[in-house]
């Protein structure tokens, strides 16, 4: 009785995709390694440009809500402070994991070329934008040329 | 020379126009698979997820362009899978079909 169950339960098994779920355990989310993961850790993607009326730095934060963006800029430095948990949903248990947490805070030094009363900030689809408004100082000038 | 010139400028291109790989995040519970990626500078609703038999592909192009493909497992119901965007994070929802369950059937005397 026994053995003729067990002869019975194999291709049953198969039919019904028994088999089927655990091959899709072992081949969970293998990727297509044809793009080598660009995954940083601690550091995140950041670009500066300058145009003509200000610098604008553009931080990579994907994840991290407003509140835990501390952003600072005393005697030319500025100084943007971020963090993100990442954490196993509630209910969830974590298959893959690649996403780091985050927790940094980076100083670039102004100096007097910006004007702290001209510093704008916005945090939109995880990227944060800086702005600084150039001091006077530092901004071009153009001189009329007078025809005499 | 001029050869290895050339070659060297296709590499650039190519390097410019590849997307990255976002990082990702697999979950998973009884109901379903979670899956979770970076995209920094993808606006609300500009994250394209398509998927084609066993082949999850999320693709994307905001501040750069983000691409990636995963082959899921076949007990993924393809038809209820749904995806969300917030903060640059992306979150996909997988609905695991009911698990195939051993059926007792009452042999009744006639």
């Amino acid at each position: 009785m026994f053995e003729y169950r067990g002869v019975l339960d194999r291709p049953a098994r198969e039919a019904f995709g028994w088999d089927g779920v655990f091959r899709g355990f072992d081949q969970l989310f293998r990727e297509f390694e044809r793009d080598a993961a660009l995954t940083s850790f601690g550091s995140v993607p950041a670009e500066i440009k300058e145009e003509d009326e200000r610098f604008v730095l553009k931080l990579e934060i994907p994840g991290v809500a407003d509140k835990d963006v501390r952003i600072e800029l005393h005697d030319g430095v500025l100084t943007v402070s971020a963090e993100r948990a990442v954490e196993t949903p509630a209910g969830y248990k974590a298959v893959r994991r690649e996403r780091s947490a985050l927790k940094f805070s980076r100083s670039y030094v102004f100096g007097d070329q910006v004007d702290a009363e001209k510093t704008t900030a916005e945090l939109k689809d995880g990227v944060l934008t800086v702005g600084l408004g150039k001091s006077q100082k530092v901004q071009k000038k153009s001189i009329p040329v007078r025809v005499s | 020379m001029l050869g290895i010139n050339k070659k060297n400028e296709a590499v650039a291109t190519a390097n410019e126009t590849r997307p990255s790989s976002p990082s990702l995040d697999v979950y998973e519970n009884d109901g379903e698979y979670l899956v979770v990626a970076d995209l920094a500078g993808v606006a609300q609703g500009t994250a394209e997820v398509t998927l084609d038999h066993d082949r999850l592909v999320v693709s994307a192009s905001g501040t750069r362009k983000f691409r990636r493909e995963l082959i899921v497992p076949p007990s993924v119901e393809a038809d209820k899978v749904s995806a969300e965007m917030k903060a640059g994070v992306l979150s996909v929802h997988l609905p695991k079909r009911a698990p195939y369950q051993p059926r007792q059937i009452q042999v009744r005397t006639a």
